[in-house]
């Protein structure tokens, strides 16, 4: 009952002045970084940390989620228009979306991905609210042993996501730990890693680590690459052919995708989102495939099946909420966003756990909130009001976007802690990022390892020196015997039977 | 294969691996204040370098393999729009570090200043003329300071303090 009562409270905070600026500010940055090809919500976010040193914790929190709910829906616009997802998680809408958008039937398949999108989001943002208490209450049951095989289970499920390049991926994983383990040890009060240097003895933050490999590292891509540019004729065209009536699906349509099909995506979507270091592409493809498979018209998909967009974009927006779950219950991000999410409650002192959802839900409930509002209401909004000008903006010129997000991300990363060594770390870590990048290493599996390598260490030794040194203790535990045999399962299903299965072949 | 293909393959885990040996080599250097077994300060450190120079090992031995059985590929007229792009991220990198030296010294308006103008232009399919270029450096960097200075309330340094420095 006070958990309700919080996020009711939540939902009025939100309509203060202050607050409602950063909540439609930052959907509406979250919808252009989303909607343009070569940027991500993640960027978005990633440029706006540094700025969150500045600001409230509640407003900071308030413009992550917008922006983590517009980057997921906005993907979709030029996906469909265009053919160019915005983010990764549109691909599955680009095939559908934009197959219609070539039959004339471009603004009719916008309002079909804002529908699913306003459905999945406000789906799995209420799923985390209703689920949030009783997943804080398990976190109580969890033991330090369990606690551990959870951050092993975590880690071994972000490399297994990456399939092709595990290798690569452990390795990026491993970069990231040893990052984490510079500056003073989890247990004794003594420096590793800072090879005589007063300034290692503080640590590697989060912050230059962030906006080295997302936003520098993204720029010197672009660079390398010539970036996606986009027709400025094409999409000066396009936009004159979308009138927005037809943005509003009609009633006919709706029905024969059925109310089943949106929930159905939208529980799968929040499912992945769980899962930590998934990701909303994986939740649109495992939505898109489930629908597919079970659609009666499968014959429809990849020549313009509204049914497909509305399960891809249903599942990717109720990720978001699931996404929040491991993080804000153990501190496990479910994405990079909410990894770096983490980083905005680290920063003004707030510790992920059950003591957070109990004792500070002041603090996190208008983000519930945020995650609700901007999918029932900005949504469906933004794509009536200003649909035809993002699809404009996305022809802005790459100089001129790079050159600003260069500035941000630099500035930023001075004015967090102002801080010249700061800045030079974010400097460093996004040329390294862009050379691993270039080299197929994943960037994301060091940003997870680097936030719970220090947790993997802490419990492990932790649970030996209660346990005397005996490591029986991870198998006797329940808790722990349980995530151990939960990664066992994950390791056949993800690696061993698909190897299984080309081998036969 | 040449030289610099083999380089550009290898170079990434080669740097991984020294890397890793010099974290190797702060293991060693760890002092432990009191026992705590087996697995204390160094057990983490100490098993995560072990399987990181593993796994190196497994990818430069598994692209050492793909060099040698690669064919080398005729040049091909689109390879002549990458290499103009190969030195694109070097020099963008180049102005990114000089923009972190010079930005004490140069303060906020003058660093941002050229910082954009550098960008603006190595991003360019065209190379822009000065008047708009200046423009457009000018207006990125009074935004941005708009966003910073007046939005968030932090403070950037308008004077170059290098120069007042010289000029003491």
């Amino acid at each position: 009952m006070d958990f309700a009562v919080a996020v009711f409270g939540g939902i009025g905070a939100i309509f203060t002045g202050y607050n409602l600026i950063f909540l439609v500010g930052g959907f509406l940055v979250g919808t252009f970084f989303g909607a343009v090809p070569g940027l991500t919500s993640v960027l978005a976010i990633a440029l706006l940390l540094p700025i969150t040193y500045s600001i409230d914790v509640v407003p900071a929190l308030i413009m992550c989620a917008s922006i983590f709910m517009a980057g997921m829906y906005s993907g979709s616009i030029t996906a469909t228009t265009i053919n160019i997802p915005g983010a990764p998680a549109s691909m599955m809408t680009a095939i559908e979306g934009n197959a219609l958008m070539q039959k004339g039937q471009g603004a009719n398949a916008l309002g079909h991905a804002a529908l699913g999108s306003m459905v999945g989001g406000t789906i799995g943002a209420t799923l985390l609210i209703l689920f949030m208490p009783l997943a804080a209450q398990l976190t109580l049951l969890i033991q330090t042993p369990g606690k551990f095989s959870l951050v092993l289970f975590a880690l071994i499920v972000i490399v297994l996501v990456q399939k092709e390049t595990a290798s690569k991926a452990i390795v990026a994983t491993l970069a990231g730990m040893m990052i984490a383990s510079i500056g003073i040890d989890v247990m004794q009060p003594i420096p590793r890693f800072n090879y005589g240097t007063a300034t290692l003895v503080e640590g590697i933050d989060m912050m230059p680590i962030i906006i080295g490999m997302f936003a520098i590292s993204e720029i010197l891509i672009q660079a390398r690459s010539g970036g996606d540019a986009v027709s400025t004729a094409l999409v000066r065209e396009t936009a004159r052919t979308i009138r927005r009536r037809d943005f509003i699906p009609r009633f006919a349509e709706i029905r024969e995708i059925g109310a089943i099909a949106y929930i159905k995506a939208a529980f799968i979507g929040y499912g992945i989102g769980i899962l930590p270091g998934v990701g909303g592409s994986m939740a649109a493809f495992v939505g898109y495939a489930d629908a597919k498979r079970s659609s009666k018209k499968p014959e429809d998909y990849g020549k313009g099946s509204r049914e497909g967009i509305a399960a891809a974009e249903s599942a990717n927006n109720s990720m978001c909420g699931g996404a929040f779950v491991p993080m804000l219950s153990f501190g496990i991000p479910g994405d990079p966003t909410t990894a770096i999410v983490l980083g905005v409650l680290v920063i003004n002192g707030l510790q992920p756990g059950a003591r957070l959802v109990e004792h500070q839900l002041d603090l996190i409930a208008p983000m519930f909130a945020s995650l609700f509002l901007s999918a029932l209401i900005l949504i469906p909004l933004t794509l009536f009001l200003l649909g035809p000008f993002f699809i404009r903006i996305v022809a802005i010129p790459r100089s001129i976007l790079y050159a600003c997000i260069a500035v941000v991300a630099l500035v930023g990363s001075y004015v967090s802690t102002f801080s010249l060594f700061q800045m030079s770390l974010a400097v460093v870590f996004g040329i390294a990022a862009y050379f691993m990048r270039r080299a197929g290493y994943p960037v994301v599996s060091l940003l997870l390892g680097f936030i719970l390598g220090p947790d993997l260490e802490l419990y492990l030794r932790r649970s030996l020196s209660l346990s005397d040194g005996n490591p029986a203790v991870f198998l006797t535990s329940f808790d722990s015997l349980f995530f151990i045999l939960l990664s066992c399962v994950f390791i056949y299903f993800m690696a061993i039977a698909p190897w299984r299965k080309r081998s036969n072949r | 294969m040449s030289g610099k293909a083999v380089m550009a393959r290898l170079a990434v885990p080669l740097g991984m691996a020294f890397l890793t040996g010099l974290y190797a080599f702060g293991v060693f250097n760890i002092r432990v204040q009191f026992d705590e077994g087996f697995v204390g300060p160094k057990f983490l450190p100490g098993l995560l370098c072990l399987i990181a120079f593993l796994l190196l090992g497994k990818i430069i031995w598994g692209e050492v393999r793909g060099l040698q059985s690669e064919e080398v590929d005729a040049e091909t007229p689109a390879e002549t729009r990458i290499d103009q792009l190969k030195w694109r991220p070097f020099w963008v990198a180049v102005s990114i570090l000089a923009y972190v030296a010079a930005f004490k010294f140069l303060g906020y308006p003058l660093a941002t200043f050229l910082l954009a103008a550098a960008l603006i232009s190595l991003f360019s399919e065209t190379r822009p003329g000065l008047l708009k270029l200046a423009l457009l450096s000018a207006a990125i960097t009074v935004v941005f300071y708009g966003l910073f200075a007046v939005a968030f309330s932090v403070r950037l340094s308008l004077l170059p303090e290098g120069v007042l420095w010289i000029l003491q």
